[in-house]
């Protein structure tokens, strides 16, 4: 089994990946597929990279794109830490709850099993209700300007959902908008050596889990969706949050692997990759999972306090200007003048979010509202 | 005491993994089928060698190559020459038996 060599491999690129500011694993696997690999080759390999992206774009979220102290409040928890000089115990807690989701996923899945046939037919009649009720819960739990950034998603949404156009949508609502608003942010200041202690990591990732496995069968759905609902179901701390959070990307990829091996269904980019090449056995793709995602996360917590240095020491304006550039090549290669286009559109939403102090989640509403429409 | 349980949490759940890799790993053996065979069960990974009659280029860039009157080989290479074998994943689709070649020489 020389394949298995393509773990550590995969692991390494997508953490590399996951640490460059607004790189998503998604925006590599166009190129991923002129690489002379077998199926299986392919399975170990684009598995490997997308759950090991998953951890180290915890260093991203919490460390690119940090802001100044006036700010602080408007933005995300890991922020927030930042701010008080807690990021360590921020990135500790997220791989944490990451780590803790992903053993938890993993035992969940025979469960998973026995109940999808039930589930997955029972479930179809309520999709559309059940997308209306996510977008006008996170309408009413944020700022009344957020209705602004519904609508506007979902015209771009609208005028996009007869083309494949995800990658410059998704890029220029949470990725190229964040780099831009990132750009002017201050250095990160000196951090404090953090540990976990009475931070509850294993009920938070419970319920991720658990609300994931459900989620993962609904369309237009995502993580981010579902850390708002389990934040709704049950209140906590920003620090239960930030673990919460951890819990939910990680499960969230895993179920979305599961979904397509036992009904070929693709809730994520690397589903979809993977549902050109072949399908192959759940327990397969549960073992390269376990496999791939305890080395990503031992590799985050081994080199945690390096890789903060380095986010410190680091020209961040080159290093943003680059991932900018690259943004923009992508999407002009993959999707022409068109998608180059929506991307700036997209991006144009995004920053407006910034700017009216409201979430960026609701930018999904290019995906919800759309898809609830052709449902109906 | 708490960071040994999680080593050895960890350790375990590692384990777990690669067993699960090693007992539900794709069958990497090729069984070689004729087309007869192939048409009565178009499934698994299969070898299977033959002239080619016709070939085509799919919209993706893909070669089409027939072997048999409903037996075709979805290669991503070019294949040289008149006669082929191809390793790879057999599927029933439209009527005909489909091989997606993982190697084709």
């Amino acid at each position: 089994m020389i394949e298995l060599l393509l773990i550590p491999l995969g692991v390494l690129c997508g953490f590399a990946l996951g640490m460059l500011p607004g790189m998503h694993i998604n925006n590599i696997l166009p190129f991923l597929a002129f690489l002379p690999f077998s199926d299986d080759g392919f399975y170990f390999f684009i598995i490997s990279a997308s759950i090991s992206f998953v951890f180290s774009s915890f260093f991203q979220s919490v460390l690119v794109g940090a802001p100044n102290e006036e700010t602080a409040i408007s933005v995300l928890p890991g922020h927030r830490l930042i701010q008080k000089g807690q990021g360590h115990l921020a990135l500790l807690l997220l791989i944490y709850g990451g780590l803790v989701a992903l053993l938890v996923s993993a035992a969940l899945l025979p469960l998973f099993i026995f109940i999808l046939p039930y589930i997955e037919t029972s479930l179809k009649f309520f999709v559309p209700f059940v997308l209306i009720s996510a977008v006008l819960y996170i309408l009413i739990t944020d700022k009344n300007t957020a209705l602004v950034i519904v609508f506007l998603s979902s015209m771009l949404g609208f005028l996009t959902i007869n083309y494949n156009l995800l990658l410059p949508l998704l890029s220029g609502f949470f990725a190229l908008s964040t780099l831009l608003v990132s750009l002017e942010t201050r250095n990160i200041p000196v951090q404090k050596i953090g540990s976990i202690q009475n931070e509850k990591v294993v009920w938070p990732a419970a319920m991720a889990c658990i609300l994931s496995m459900f989620l993962n069968l609904f369309p237009a759905m995502s993580s981010s969706i579902v850390a708002t609902i389990c934040s709704a179901v049950k209140k906590m701390g920003e620090k239960t949050f930030l673990a919460l959070i951890g819990s939910t990307n990680v499960s969230y990829m895993a179920f979305s692997f599961f979904l397509f091996s036992l009904v070929g269904k693709t809730r994520s980019g690397s589903a979809a990759f993977l549902a050109q090449v072949s399908t192959e056995n759940v327990f397969f793709i549960a073992g390269i999972l376990l496999v791939a995602g305890i080395l990503s996360a031992v590799l985050a917590i081994l080199f945690l306090k390096r890789i903060m240095k380095i986010y410190q020491k680091i020209n961040y304006a080159k290093l943003t200007a680059f991932s900018i550039l690259f943004l923009i090549s992508v999407n002009f290669i993959f999707t022409g003048f068109f998608g180059l286009l929506v991307l700036f559109a997209s991006t144009g939403i995004g920053l407006l979010c910034n700017f009216l102090g409201c979430r960026r989640i609701n930018c999904m509403a290019a995906l919800i509202v759309p898809t609830v429409w052709v449902l109906l | 005491m708490e960071d040994k349980a999680l080593i050895l949490l960890l350790s375990a759940s590692s384990i777990t993994g690669l067993f699960l890799i090693f007992f539900f790993q794709p069958d990497k053996t090729f069984s070689e089928k004729s087309f007869e065979e192939l048409l009565q069960n178009c499934d698994g990974k299969v070898k299977v060698s033959g002239e080619i009659l016709d070939s085509s280029v799919s919209k993706n860039g893909n070669y089409v190559l027939k072997l048999a009157p409903k037996v075709s080989v979805v290669s991503k290479k070019a294949v040289f020459g008149g006669k082929m074998t191809a390793y790879g994943r057999a599927s029933f689709y439209n009527g005909a038996c489909w091989i997606f070649a993982e190697r084709a020489e």
